[in-house]
């Protein structure tokens, strides 16, 4: 399913604000209900990213438990509401929607073609640290705490900064030879699906809940 | 027969390396050529010197019988030169294929509807409509340089200048690039180092050799 980008990104917003500063209630479920219902055939993989990062969070909450029980419990469901809805809203994503999110909402084109070619930067790092470490296997390296070892990084990260950077001034190249004047023009779609209208439908809901109980 | 691109006793140093010396070199009208030579020959940097993206350290660059004096001066001629890098990832400056194919439009101010429009006649002459909505970084090689291609062609440039463009691709696909390349009818500077390839395009053929362009019989 392919969401309205900004839409999306408000939602997250929202949400991840909403959860993380107002007091716990069962309606917070709602929203990621409504996601993990529409995104039922990649339940797994959201689950198995979520428990992943949980990690990070479980030493976090064990170090409160033992001064705070209850606020531990709390930064546990906490976190894990945030992480779970937007795991499940941006599993699919690889950051350009994002972009094209940050576009449609109007920010300054500066600010969305940076962060689109820093994505397109890091896209490329990833590939090419990936390529190195095949390459590091099929040439029988192996991993160890010799010096060797930390001379072949310290080596292999030289290289891949250079290339970098030798990437960088190739596509200036190109942005000069296209006309490119600091902006990206991306197509956004004017439609918004069942599932948007369900999602934003709930946000609101808790928008509205959250803000009359604080008013009231 | 008029020229499209003169080059002038253009001599480039990189790094105290000299790569080239005393070039010239006339691009007719139409007329499609190719430079052919060995890695790190300088076909690249003086195809980059065409394209204005690079000074040379002395002589100059005619455009349309014009004297180019510096890198400002070619902004002039940007929508009439198109310039496709040997590496061709570095061309794109869109995630997907049909926003990057209208990037130059949309950048010279056209609306998005007529480049919508350009976008999909290009594409489909290309035979490639089918990869309209498709994220650029998930083509195959050849995909990739048939959509720049067609990034390129969309501003009707009348210089095309092509670094390597049948590079690491596979026979149909290299097939495919011929044949769109021998359909189109400006002035062309090919460069690379498959001379099989450059054979079925134009029977202009210069080497780099040594700093030193000559012209092959």
């Amino acid at each position: 399913m392919k969401n309205k980008e900004s839409l999306v990104l408000v939602s997250s917003l929202l949400y991840s604000c909403i959860v993380a500063f107002s007091a716990l209630e069962y309606i917070f479920l709602l929203p990621l209900g409504i996601v993990l219902f529409f995104e039922k055939e990649h339940a797994f993989k959201i689950f198995k990213k979520a428990i992943v990062l949980n990690i990070f969070i479980v030493f976090l909450v064990l170090f409160v438990y033992f001064q705070n029980p209850q606020e531990a419990w709390e930064l546990l469901i906490r976190t894990n509401l945030i992480l779970f809805y937007n795991i499940a809203l941006f599993h699919k994503s690889k950051g350009y929607d994002i972009a094209r999110g940050l576009d449609t909402l109007n920010f300054n084109c500066k600010i969305v073609s940076v962060f689109y070619f820093t994505l397109t930067l890091i896209n490329y790092l990833v590939l090419d640290f990936k390529e190195t470490k095949n390459t590091l296997q099929s040439r029988g390296f192996k991993n160890d705490t010799s010096m060797f070892t930390y001379k072949t990084y310290g080596n292999i990260f030289a290289m891949i900064f250079i290339k970098a950077l030798k990437k960088s001034e190739d596509m200036q190249f190109s942005m000069k030879a296209r006309g490119f004047k600091n902006k990206i023009y991306f197509l956004n779609s004017n439609t918004i699906n069942i599932f948007e209208r369900i999602l934003l439908g709930s946000i609101i809901i808790i928008f509205i809940k959250v803000i009359y109980e604080l008013f009231s | 027969m008029s020229c499209s691109v003169n080059l002038r006793k253009i001599s480039y140093t990189n790094n105290k390396d000299e790569l080239l010396k005393d070039i010239n070199l006339n691009l007719g009208h139409e007329e499609k050529i190719a430079i052919i030579g060995s890695n790190g020959s300088g076909k690249s940097t003086l195809l980059k010197i065409i394209a204005g993206l690079i000074s040379p350290c002395s002589g100059y660059v005619e455009i349309f019988h014009t004297k180019i004096n510096n890198l400002k001066e070619f902004k002039n001629y940007r929508e009439d030169i198109a310039y496709l890098p040997q590496d061709v990832t570095n061309h794109f400056l869109c995630p997907i294929v049909i926003e990057d194919v209208i990037f130059s439009l949309r950048a010279r101010g056209d609306s998005e509807e007529i480049a919508l429009q350009k976008a999909d006649e290009i594409l489909k002459n290309l035979q490639i409509s089918h990869l309209r909505e498709r994220i650029i970084f998930d083509l195959s090689g050849g995909e990739q340089k048939i959509v720049a291609l067609a990034g390129l062609l969309i501003l009707e440039p009348r210089i095309l200048l092509l670094d390597e463009p049948t590079n690491a691709l596979d026979e149909e696909s290299e097939k495919k690039v011929i044949k769109i390349l021998n359909s189109i009818k400006k002035s062309m500077v090919i460069v690379s180092h498959h001379k099989s390839f450059i054979e079925s395009l134009t029977p202009t053929i210069y080497k780099l050799n040594k700093t030193v362009l000559e012209k092959m019989d």
